[in-house]
C-alpha cells in the first residue's frame, strides 16, 4: 500500500460498508497471483454483500447516469493514478452500457412471450452459475470461469473504490491490475449479452457465442459422465483409491 | 447431525488407514437407491510421466485452493485418482468449500464440459 492522502470526509452508507470491507482486504495483495486468489477468495462474499443492493436498484436505462473523464485532482486519480482512473471511467461507461442491455434480456426472459426453452436458458445465465452448479446441474465451462470472472471484476472494482474513497494512494501494479479484473469482466458480461442475442459493441462480443449449443454440450457430456459413474457403482469400482 | 454434501464441496476422507485424505465432490447422483458422490482425490505423490503429468491440477501453497481444502503440502489431484462413495459413508468429513476455478479445473479433468 502506498501513501495515504488526507482524510476523506466521505461518510460510506451502512449498506456499502459489506463491500468496502472485501475492497480493503484485496488492497493488501502482495503481488498478481496473489491478488487473483483474494478475488476469487471474495467473489462469493461480493454476492451476497451486492445482492440487498441490488434489491433497491432503480437503474433507468433512458437516463443513464454520466461518467466523465477525472482530472488529475479527481479522488480516482489522486489514488489510482491519472491514466488507470481513466480506464476506469471508460469501463465504468461499457458497464453501464451492458447492463442495460442485460435488463432487455432480463425483461425477456419475465415476458409471458418467451418461449419455455428460451426462458430457461435465459435463467441459466442471468441467474448465479455457480450456484446451478454446485445443485449438480450442468453448466458449461466457459460460463462457469466468464461468471467467475464478472464477479472477481466486481470484487476489484469496490477495492478501487475503498482506495479511492478513503483516501489511499495505492501502487501502479495494484491499480492497473484492478482495473485490468474490472475491464475483463466488463468484457465477459459482454460476451454473455452477445451470446443471448444482445450484441453491446463492447470488447469482442461481436463474435457471438452459442449459448444455448453450450448448454447442451454440457448436458450431453453430464449424462454420458452419469452413466459412467452409474457403471463403475454397479460393477464395484467404489471405495477411496489406494496412493500411486 | 451431519451436513448433506454437494457438489463443489472440499472434503477429507479417511482411506487405508490414513486419515484426511482431501477430496473435492464433483458430482452426486442416486444409482439404484443410493445417494453415491464421485470424488477427485488429491495425492502427494508426484505423477510419473508427462502423459500423467498432463492429466493432473496440481495445488501448491499460495494457489487458490490450498487453504480452502486445506492442504499442507503440495498436492495433486489425478484423472486417474477418482474415489466413489456413499454420501452417508462417515469416513467423509465436510471441510469447507471448493473455489470456482479450481472445481472447474477438476471437473474438466474428469470429462465435464
Amino acid at each position: 500500500m502506498g501513501a495515504k492522502t488526507p482524510e476523506s470526509t466521505f461518510q460510506i452508507p451502512a449498506k456499502l460498508r459489506p463491500l468496502f470491507d472485501i475492497g480493503r482486504d484485496v488492497l493488501g495483495a502482495r503481488d498478481r497471483a496473489n491478488l487473483h486468489v483474494l478475488l476469487e477468495r471474495h467473489s462469493t462474499s461480493v454476492i451476497n454483500a451486492l445482492t440487498p443492493l441490488l434489491q433497491d436498484l432503480e437503474f433507468n436505462s433512458n437516463n443513464p447516469p454520466a461518467i466523465e473523464d477525472p482530472d488529475e485532482n479527481d479522488s480516482t486519480s489522486v489514488s489510482l493514478g491519472v491514466a488507470v482512473a481513466n480506464r476506469l471511467a471508460a469501463s465504468l461507461r461499457d458497464s453501464i452500457a451492458v447492463s442495460s442491455v442485460l435488463m432487455a434480456a432480463a425483461k425477456e426472459m419475465l415476458s409471458p412471450s418467451t418461449s419455455p426453452r428460451r426462458r430457461d436458458l435465459l435463467e441459466m445465465v442471468l441467474s448465479d452459475p455457480p450456484a446451478v452448479l454446485r445443485a449438480g446441474k450442468a453448466v458449461p465451462r466457459q460460463l462457469s470461469l466468464a461468471y467467475l470472472d464478472v464477479l472477481k471484476g466486481s470484487v476489484a472494482f469496490f477495492a478501487a473504490m475503498a482506495a479511492c474513497v478513503e483516501g489511499n494512494r495505492i501502487e501502479p501494479w495494484l491499480a492497473s491490475a484492478l482495473v485490468e479484473a474490472f475491464e475483463g469482466s466488463v468484457r465477459r458480461l459482454a460476451w454473455l449479452a452477445a451470446g443471448l442475442g444482445y450484441p453491446t459493441g463492447v470488447g469482442s462480443s461481436d463474435t457471438a457465442v452459442d449459448l444455448a449449443l453450450l448448454f447442451q454440450e454440457a448436458q450431453d457430456a453430464d449424462q454420458a459422465f452419469l452413466r459412467r459413474f452409474e457403471d463403475d457403482v454397479r460393477h464395484g469400482r467404489t471405495g477411496v483409491p489406494q496412493d500411486q | 447431525m451431519k451436513v448433506p454434501l454437494r457438489e463443489g464441496d472440499a472434503i477429507k476422507a479417511t482411506a487405508g488407514g490414513k486419515p484426511g485424505r482431501p477430496g473435492v465432490i464433483l458430482r452426486i447422483h442416486v444409482v439404484d437407491g443410493l445417494e453415491w458422490a464421485f470424488i477427485a482425490f488429491g495425492s502427494t505423490v508426484a505423477p510419473k510421466g508427462a502423459e500423467q503429468d498432463r492429466q493432473s491440477v496440481v495445488l501448491g501453497a499460495g494457489n487458490i485452493g490450498f487453504d480452502e481444502l486445506r492442504l499442507t503440502e503440495i498436492t495433486w489431484f489425478k484423472a486417474t485418482f477418482p474415489g466413489r462413495l456413499r454420501t452417508d459413508d462417515d469416513c467423509i468429513h465436510r471441510v469447507g468449500t471448493c473455489p470456482e476455478s479450481l472445481l472447474v479445473q477438476l471437473r474438466t479433468l474428469f470429462g465435464f464440459r
